[in-house]
C-alpha cells in the first residue's frame, strides 16, 4: 500500500475494478445532481428559493472568473469547468466531516487520495494547452522560449511544476487534516477533534478556492495576448 | 493591482501558490538528480545540479509573478515629489502623476467619506 492510496475494490464492471473512491465520488455527483435537479425543476422568470440561490451562485462564479481571467470570452468558456472543480472539491473536502468518514471501511474524502487530485490537475493542464492553442495556434508554444531560448529547460520544469503543486497541495492538506483528526480521536476523543474539524471547514473551502483560482490563473496566462 | 470586492483573491492565490510551487520546483529536479546518482553512481553530482536547476526555476517563477503583479508600478528610484521639481510637464513628473492619480483620487474619496 502506497501512502495515500487505499486498495479497497468493491466490485468489478467487466475487467474494470471499482473501488471505494469511485463510489464516494459517484455519491457526491449524485448529491450535486439532485440539488441541481430540484433547483431547476420549475424555473420561474422571477427566481425564488433554491433557483434564486443557484442563480446567485452562478452569477457570482461568472463575475469571479471574469475578474480573475480578464477576458470575458475565455471566462465564459471555462466557467463551467472551474465551477465544477470548485463544487466537487468543496463537497469532497466536506464529505470527510460526515460522521463515519475514515471510520467506516472505504468511506474517505476523495480528495484525500492523490489519484483524484492528480487527475483534476491533469484536466487543468489539458485545459491550459487546449485553450492556448485555440487562442494563439502554434504561437502558444512560443512561451517555452520566452524570454530567451536558453530558458527552455526552466520553462518546461515550470510547466511540470504547476500540476504537481496543484496535486500535492490539495492532497496534502486534506489527507493531513484527516490524519490529524483520526489520531486525535484515538488520543482525546472529546472537544479537541471537533476544533480541528472546525478548522477543516475553513481549510476545505480555502483549498477549493485556491485550486480553482490557480487553474483559472494558468488558463488566463495561456490565453493572455501578451504571453 | 486587483481592485474591487474580490481584491483579496489574487494575493491569497499568489501566497499559497508560490509556497508549494517553489517547493515542488526544487524537490522534483533534486529527486530526479538523486535517482540519476543512484543509477550512474556519480555521488552527489546530479543532486547538486538538480538543486541549482530547481532553485533557478523557482526564482524565475517568483520573478514572473512579481512582474505580473507589480510590473506597471513606477520604480522607487523614478518617483519624484512635485515640490522638488518645478517643471510640472517633465516626463518623470507626468509619469508619477499619471501612475498615482487614480490612487490619490481613491484616497481623497475615502477621506471625504470618513467625515460622516
Amino acid at each position: 500500500m502506497m501512502f495515500g492510496m487505499w486498495d479497497s475494490t468493491y466490485f468489478h464492471i467487466g475487467p474494470i475494478p471499482v473501488d471505494h473512491l469511485v463510489v464516494t465520488q459517484w455519491a457526491i455527483v449524485l448529491v450535486v445532481a439532485l440539488i441541481a435537479f430540484f433547483a431547476t425543476r420549475n424555473m420561474q422568470t422571477v427566481p425564488r428559493g433554491l433557483q434564486n440561490v443557484f442563480e446567485w451562485a452562478l452569477e457570482w462564479c461568472h463575475d469571479f472568473f471574469t475578474q480573475l481571467m480578464d477576458n470575458k470570452d475565455v471566462a465564459k468558456r471555462f466557467a463551467p469547468l472551474l465551477t465544477c472543480f470548485f463544487i466537487f472539491i468543496l463537497f469532497s473536502n466536506y464529505s470527510g466531516l460526515i460522521p463515519g468518514a475514515a471510520v467506516v471501511a472505504g468511506f474517505q474524502p476523495p480528495t484525500s487520495n492523490w489519484n483524484v487530485t492528480i487527475i483534476m490537475a491533469c484536466i487543468t493542464v489539458f485545459a491550459v494547452h487546449i485553450s492556448g492553442f485555440q487562442q494563439k495556434g502554434f504561437h502558444h508554444l512560443g512561451h517555452f522560449l520566452s524570454p530567451t531560448p536558453m530558458m527552455l529547460p526552466l520553462n518546461i520544469l515550470e510547466e511540470i511544476t504547476h500540476p504537481l503543486s496543484l496535486t500535492v497541495r490539495l492532497f496534502g492538506n486534506v489527507f493531513g487534516e484527516e490524519m490529524v483528526v483520526a489520531f486525535l480521536l484515538y488520543m482525546v476523543p472529546f472537544v479537541i477533534p471537533a476544533a480541528i474539524m472546525g478548522l477543516g471547514v475553513l481549510l476545505g473551502a480555502i483549498q477549493a478556492i485556491v485550486f480553482t483560482i490557480l487553474s483559472a490563473n494558468y488558463i488566463a496566462t495561456a490565453t493572455n495576448e501578451g504571453h | 493591482m486587483a481592485q474591487g470586492k474580490n481584491a483579496w483573491v489574487k494575493p491569497l492565490s499568489t501566497a499559497v501558490n508560490l509556497g508549494t510551487s517553489i517547493a515542488a520546483a526544487i524537490a522534483l529536479p533534486t529527486w530526479i538528480g538523486h535517482k540519476l546518482d543512484e543509477r550512474f553512481g556519480t555521488g552527489m553530482l546530479w543532486i547538486i545540479l538538480g538543486l541549482f536547476f530547481g532553485m533557478a526555476t523557482a526564482g524565475k517563477m517568483v520573478w514572473d509573478r512579481m512582474i505580473k503583479d507589480h510590473g506597471d508600478e513606477v520604480p522607487v528610484y523614478r518617483r519624484k515629489k512635485t515640490t522638488e521639481n518645478n517643471d510640472e510637464n517633465s516626463p518623470d513628473v507626468k509619469q508619477y502623476r499619471d501612475a498615482y492619480a487614480e490612487e490619490d483620487k481613491k484616497d481623497d474619496d475615502d477621506e471625504r467619506s470618513s467625515w460622516w
